[in-house]
């Protein structure tokens, strides 16, 4: 619904002249305002709602979570990564196995989990990051099938095959225990904004103007000096890493962890939700997800027509909106320093 | 196209006073540049396939004159860029910067050594802005990491500032402040030109490298560039170019090197250049060649063989050399005797 309001935009062509360095100008001069109005919102909301509510906020807050994390991949540089949910697991069932077998803290974990995940995308990339476009989204979604059909084949009795792990910890916050779905809710949201906060950083910085570069034109990067090889592989690992400190929190939240929950299917969603929102746009991100997730549970009536409604969305996407929903916005000088010449 | 030349006032005479300004230009260092050659090619050469790109090249490039490079369309001297660049690797021979060996090293190596590039065919960072696109090219002046970035910890913070008015100065350097917020697709070419050499600037390069800077100016844009090209040298850089408008070579150049079939086949002053009977051969053919044309067009049966032929040698010299202008190999390799 929401996607159809919005109606043709401009021609594919130019998109970004419009979007682009004139900057938004509603949001850019109230955006101080306009993310205190959201928090505030936010904090209120799981008082206001019902459990069943919350408990969707919670999945849509752990799916902007790995939406942001591909972003990295997929949006800022342009890394076409559609296997994303193997690293998600493999924070997932670290937590667990940790958990479990050594009865570390879960606050401890979420690190630990996110580290074991970005070595993993290292690792795993190291070999294929010199691979361009569909070639490299064809061996991710075989990463993605090969990290999933290893947790269902039960290696050294360590992921408990198709029937998974069950979580017995839990986090803990002095004496609280996290359990409650707003409790969750106010944990999972915290950690978005603490991402967003580190992302915006980023973007803002030499490394994401370089990651932007590469993404735009690699030989122009290398030229100008830009290690293109290392800035993929960086991002590939921080968005792994990310996707697996994820994963602690999910982990927590399902108590029960199984490699269904990591499919093929689950990666698909997350690209669109990048694409949908707009490649390396850190709110677009949050609509993206919002409109795969939330979107999906407001129409529950008609759950057996939601991937028709999937496919009718993303092909009137591609046509009237290709730059996505919130479409990233280049940093100008003149709104940072207000100054005329 | 040779003889039609313009001013040679900027030549070889003025090279020395320029000498002097430069030295006190300290930025990267002093060291290695021995007799003051800053780039060496010395039996340089490259195949693609059957196909000898580049052949025992030789070349010298003074610390601070103008070198241009020229030859007819597929002489190599694109392929010469790219070796030098690191975008192809050497068979054989050695490249040496400022008495440090670069064969072997990759592209941004050789950007972060001191030697900054243009593209014949423009490759900006169309979808971001001026700025940032020239502010790219300080990236392999700064050290700042992730985390840094994130805690924008002090020294960060003043890199960044330091980056930030580089770029400022390039751009302005540029003509091209006032547009600094304007996404690189939406300026107009001439423009765009100059963003790409604005942005080459921005690497802080000893030496720039440009490949055909004039192609698709107008005359107005084409002055400018000429004035832009001396204002450059002054500033302490030495410039390497590719053109092909010959009033830009013989207008700035301390020296020409030309170029037919991979070789260097003529090296001078402009003017030394324009008098020599192998470049003028090189461009315009023998008059033996010009016979066979004039027969070949005649004939149809010998025109079509030839065109036969020629689509072969197309193919051989398109699989490696990735387009970089290489369409008119066929028409040089024509004129060598069988």
């Amino acid at each position: 619904m929401a996607l159809l309001r919005l109606g043709p935009g401009p021609a594919p062509g130019r998109h970004r002249s419009v979007s682009g360095a004139s900057g938004l100008g509603l949001v850019g001069r109230y955006s101080g305002w306009a993310v205190g109005a959201v928090a505030i919102a936010a904090m209120v909301f799981p008082m206001v709602a019902s459990d069943y509510w919350i408990d969707v906020a919670v999945f849509w807050g752990i799916y902007v979570l790995l939406g942001l994390s591909l972003n990295i991949i997929v949006g800022e540089v342009g890394l076409f990564d559609m296997g994303h949910m193997a690293f998600f697991a493999i924070g997932s069932y670290t937590t667990a196995i940790l958990s479990g077998h050594f009865g570390i803290s879960l606050w401890l974990l979420l690190p630990l989990s996110g580290v074991v995940a970005g070595l993993a995308g290292y690792v795993l990339a190291r070999p294929i990051i010199h691979l361009r476009g569909d070639y490299l989204l064809i061996v991710t979604i075989g990463l993605n099938e090969m990290i999933r059909i290893s947790l269902l084949n039960n290696p050294w009795g360590l992921t408990g095959g198709p029937n998974g792990i069950i979580m017995l910890d839990q986090f803990r916050v002095f004496g609280l225990v996290i359990q409650k779905p707003m409790h969750f809710y106010y944990l999972v949201w915290a950690c978005v904004a603490a991402s967003m906060f580190a992302l915006v950083r980023l973007q803002r910085s030499r490394i994401g103007r370089a990651w932007n570069c590469i993404r735009e034109d690699e030989v122009a990067a290398e030229a100008m000096g830009i290690d293109v090889r290392s800035a993929k592989l960086l991002a590939f690992t921080l968005g792994a890493g990310l996707a697996g400190a994820t994963g602690t929190i999910f982990a927590a939240k399902l108590v029960v962890i199984s490699p269904e929950s990591f499919t093929f299917m689950e990666s698909v969603i997350l690209f669109c939700i990048v694409v949908l929102g707009g490649m390396g746009s850190i709110p677009g991100v949050v609509l993206g997800s919002a409109a795969m997730l939330v979107l999906p549970e407001i129409l529950r009536n008609f759950a057996q027509y939601r991937m028709l409604f999937f496919g009718a969305a993303m092909a009137l996407m591609m046509i009237f909106r290709p730059q996505g929903l919130w479409p990233s916005k280049r940093w100008t000088t003149k709104l940072q320093e207000g100054e005329s010449e | 196209m040779i003889t039609g030349a313009g001013s040679e006032g900027t030549a070889s005479g003025t090279c020395s006073a320029h000498h002097s300004a430069h030295s006190a230009h300290g930025d990267h260092g002093k060291q290695g540049a021995d007799n003051g050659i800053l780039l060496q090619l010395r039996g340089v050469s490259k195949r693609f396939g059957g196909l000898r790109a580049v052949d025992a090249f030789d070349l010298d490039v003074r610390e601070g004159s103008i070198t241009s490079l020229i030859g007819p369309n597929g002489a190599g001297k694109t392929t010469v860029f790219n070796l030098i660049t690191g975008i192809y690797r050497p068979d054989g021979g050695r490249i040496t910067f400022a008495g440090r060996e670069l064969v072997g090293k990759l592209p941004h190596q050789v950007a972060e050594a001191g030697i900054a590039r243009t593209f014949q065919t423009l490759r900006l960072f169309e979808n971001l802005t001026c700025f940032e696109n020239v502010l790219s090219g300080q990236h392999c002046r700064g050290r700042a990491g992730v985390a840094a970035s994130i805690f924008r910890t002090a020294g960060q913070r003043r890199e960044e500032e330091r980056m930030r008015n580089e770029a400022e100065r390039c751009l302005r350097q540029m003509g091209l402040w006032g547009c600094r917020d304007e996404l690189a697709r939406n300026l107009p070419y001439g423009n765009r030109r100059r963003l790409e050499i604005a942005r080459a600037l921005a690497t802080r390069p000893r030496l720039l490298i440009l490949d055909e800077p004039a192609g698709g100016l107008n005359e107005e844009e084409t002055a400018g560039l000429m004035d832009l090209i001396e204002e450059i040298r002054e500033s302490g850089i030495t410039v390497f170019l590719i053109e092909h408008d010959m009033q830009v070579v013989m207008g700035v150049s301390d020296l020409v090197a030309v170029m037919d079939n991979g070789q260097k086949i003529s090296e001078g002053t402009p003017e030394e250049v324009q008098q020599d009977p192998r470049v003028v051969e090189a461009y315009l053919g023998t008059e033996d060649d010009t016979d066979e044309m004039d027969e070949a067009d005649k004939t149809g049966e010998s025109n079509e063989s030839s065109m036969t032929e020629t689509e072969q040698t197309g193919k051989t010299g398109n699989t490696g050399s990735g387009g970089g202008g290489d369409a008119g190999r066929v028409r040089t390799d024509w004129h060598e005797p069988a």
